[in-house]
């Protein structure tokens, strides 16, 4: 039983704790086994086929190209990061209203469900070139793609989500004369929020990608950009340390999303059972 | 009061007759439990009693209204099969909750919450999450989230149900202890005999579907009532009869 940490235990962390913290670095060590291995094996591999950087550059040569760049690229995935933020914060709240909507109202379900069906079916790649046109090279664009991309995901948990209502809990509201709007926000709100996380650690990921393919095709700033340019310079260990940053912030987004579900949903079973992991 | 209630449930291919022409006419503090084989409509009466559904033919009232009427001015009191508490909410959140909803309805209020918990044996749990205590222990959270706002009728589905054997058996007394203190107006469903006998001051016993009265007992044992009750005499002597009954 995992009662929240006081002040206390958190300075010093109990014999238990100190348990559970033994135990989770040894179920990370064959993860960091894995990843060391990889890249011993692509630097020694460099090493003995003299591959030129200019083809495959050793990891340890991405690594310090990496750290020259890094507040430049810093600089320019700021610009990527809030086209992908202001685009999932835009896709989340109509993904939302959408469920909300749709689950109130079978109709509109039926006559605009297929729609966002097809939406979703278009390759977003394909429309970029198109919002090039129309909306130039500045964030609309990339805003307007991570937006496309991340509102399925939602729209689709939120109404799995808000259909999953325990029964019984829903006949306790009635039977004390709850209105609609109690049962929303008090009920059908809290059973959807980890369906609707379960959406957000996807779009996390997604609405940057979305976001830095607005960039290669079109943007004067960006992540997507600086790929693009050090393509067109044939700056290969440019390019990789470019890739191995998104990897990084990728990681980095994954890992607050997992830190931020596991406070918001200490009460869910998925959270309770996987262990505090 | 229920009088001359049925229901038929229609479905695409068939129409079921769950209850037919049942009426029932409750005192204010009495126990009274529908006993009957699975599947006869005791839960489809309670759900009609509680307004959660609406009979096909046939009126009820509490206290002169509607069981609509008496949602909206928090008269009813639900306890189901399963806790069906918020698991996002603690002890207290959950018992707090009715306070929350309809608040147009007024704030009646049986006691605090920490007196409340203290009767339903509870008083260090209050912050507790649900997923924290036993099956019967979130079962007296309902049960107290239930009475908390002093609800005129207090309707229960089977809450025993779901609960082992030895945790039920404790539980009826429990219930009995608690509904000493409150005297509530209660309905409450079972299949068990023992269960009916100990806790009623009238037990309805319903025939196979479609659910008919085939007789109410009155059951005249002493009250306070413990343990020892399931070896008197008369105790037996009802069992049998409702045995009988049962499966006939």
């Amino acid at each position: 039983m995992s009662a929240p940490a006081t002040a206390a235990t958190r300075t010093v962390p109990s014999p238990r704790q100190y348990a559970r913290r033994q135990s989770r670095l040894r179920s990370m060590a064959p993860a960091v086994f894995g990843l060391v291995s990889f890249f011993g094996l692509w630097q020694l591999l460099v090493m003995i086929t003299n591959t030129p950087a200019f083809i495959v550059p050793a990891p340890t040569v991405v690594a310090k190209r990496l750290w020259e760049e890094l507040p430049d690229y810093a600089y320019e995935f700021s610009f990527t990061l809030a086209a992908a933020g202001i685009g999932l914060v835009i896709g989340t709240v109509v993904g939302i209203i959408g469920a909300v909507l749709m689950t109130n109202w079978r109709p509109l379900e039926k006559s605009l469900f297929p729609l966002a069906v097809v939406l979703k079916l278009v390759p977003f790649v394909a429309i970029a070139p198109l919002l090039r046109i129309w909306l130039g090279y500045e964030l609309q664009p990339k805003i307007v793609l991570a937006t496309l991309i991340t509102f399925f995901p939602v729209l689709v948990n939120c109404i799995s989500g808000l259909r999953s209502t325990d029964p019984l809990t829903l006949e306790f509201f009635r039977s004390v004369g709850s209105s609609r709007w109690e049962i929303l926000t008090r009920l059908r709100w809290m059973t959807t929020l980890p369906y609707l996380y379960a959406a957000l650690k996807v779009n996390v990921n997604l609405a940057l990608a979305g976001a830095i393919v607005g960039e290669l095709f079109s943007s004067k700033n960006g992540i997507g950009m600086v790929i693009n340019e050090t393509a067109l310079n044939l700056d290969i260990p440019a390019m990789f340390a470019a890739v191995m940053f998104l990897a990084i912030t990728g990681v980095s987004l994954t890992l607050f999303m997992n830190w931020s579900e596991r406070r918001v949903l200490v009460w869910h079973e998925s959270v309770r059972t996987s262990g505090g992991r | 009061m229920v009088d001359r209630v049925s229901k038929t449930f229609e479905t695409a291919d068939a129409s079921v007759e769950a209850i037919r022409e049942v009426s029932l006419d409750m005192r204010e503090h009495e126990f009274v439990t529908l006993i009957g084989p699975s599947g006869c409509g005791k839960s489809t009466l309670l759900r009609i009693i509680g307004g959660l559904i609406d009979p096909t033919t046939g009126r009820v009232e509490l206290r002169g209204r509607s069981p609509h009427e008496a949602q909206r001015t928090k008269d009813i009191g639900f306890v189901f099969q399963q806790p069906a508490l918020l698991p996002w909410r603690t002890v207290a959140g959950n018992i707090e909750l009715p306070f929350e909803l309809n608040k147009g309805a007024g704030t009646d209020r049986l006691c605090s919450t920490e007196e409340i918990l203290a009767l339903v044996g509870l008083a260090q749990f209050a912050k507790a999450h649900p997923y924290q205590l036993s099956g019967g222990m979130q079962q007296r959270v309902a049960i107290a989230r239930a009475l908390i706002f002093d609800p005129a009728l207090l309707l229960m589905d089977e809450p025993f149900g779901a609960l082992d054997e030895i945790t039920r058996a404790g539980m009826r007394y429990e219930l009995l202890r608690i509904w000493g203190d409150t005297r509530k107006t209660v309905l409450f469903v079972t299949h068990s005999i023992p269960e009916a006998i100990v806790l009623s001051d009238r037990v309805v016993v319903m025939s196979p579907r479609p659910g008919e009265i085939r007789e109410i007992i009155d059951i005249k044992l002493p009250r306070p009532r413990n343990e020892e009750i399931e070896s008197a005499p008369e105790f037996v002597r009802i069992a049998d009869h409702l045995r009988h009954l049962l499966k006939a």
